[in-house]
């Protein structure tokens, strides 16, 4: 009898758990709420040092250098980011939408060969904020163990 | 087993109410907080668009403004999936612990 009681729970608690497997997401991971904010200030740099007026001089070279150390970096965090992703792949779609505008970005730089104007970055800048910021949200949204 | 039964039909009834109240809940938020990024969208285009008409920008910048915004729009909408999943998750455990508990009580 005790056997036949316990059997009805148990199915429910068996199909909650399944159902769940398939709609949960990763949980909150405290490396990759840091990496989405170093690589925020990564290429928030890009954008302020390679404005015109910022005191810099144009260096072709050095905004291929950056450019080429920022998709290092964000190669990382997304190795990161898969590792701890197989269930629903929102944390590496994140920083795959990040790294695409990052590349974008620096592609935009180097093929016009001189700094972004400060009209251009000031509606540009707080675009790429947002979505930084959207990032950052969506992972504190996570559950917390 | 009849008093076990009870049980867990009563469980049902407030597991059901609990995640009909969350998720109602949660599309209204959705709702809104879409409503705003749209309404968003459609203000920064039509900005940029004059910007670039009057000369302001040029259609290389113009263009990258939009993909920008078009990176923003999907980050928002990625981050919306992960609300909802969280969500979720957070209901089917609280309804699981209910369960579990209510079980309990009547076994042990």
């Amino acid at each position: 009898m005790l056997t036949l009681s316990l059997r009805t729970p148990a199915l429910v608690l068996i199909t909650l758990l399944f159902s769940g497997c398939a709609l949960f997401s990763s949980h909150y991971d405290a490396t990759r709420h840091q990496n989405f904010t170093s690589l925020k200030a990564m290429h928030m740099k890009l954008l302020d040092d390679w404005t015109k007026g910022s005191g810099k001089t144009w260096s072709h070279q050095k905004v291929d250098n950056y450019c080429e150390s920022g998709d290092l970096r964000f190669r990382e965090a997304l190795a990161y980011a898969e590792s701890g992703d197989a269930d629903d792949q929102t944390a590496s779609q994140a920083v795959t939408i990040l790294w695409e505008r990052f590349t974008s970005n620096c592609e935009f730089l180097l093929s016009r060969d001189k700094p972004f104007s400060k009209v251009f970055i000031g509606e540009l800048r707080p675009e790429i904020e947002q979505n930084y910021d959207y990032a950052i949200s969506g992972e504190l949204a996570r559950v917390k163990d | 087993m009849s008093e076990l039964n009870e049980l867990i039909n009563d469980t049902s009834d407030a597991a059901k109410s609990a995640l009909k109240s969350e998720l109602i809940d949660l599309i209204y938020s959705a709702k809104s907080e879409s409503a705003d990024v749209i309404r968003e969208t459609a203000e920064k285009i039509e900005k940029w668009t004059t910007m670039k008409l009057r000369g302001e920008i040029d259609a290389e910048e113009l263009k990258e403004l939009i993909e920008s915004r078009r990176g923003t729009v999907q980050q928002f909408l990625n981050t919306q999936e992960i609300n909802l999943r969280a969500r979720l998750e957070k209901v089917s455990i609280g309804l699981m612990d209910l369960i579990t508990e209510k079980a309990l009580g009547v076994i042990v």
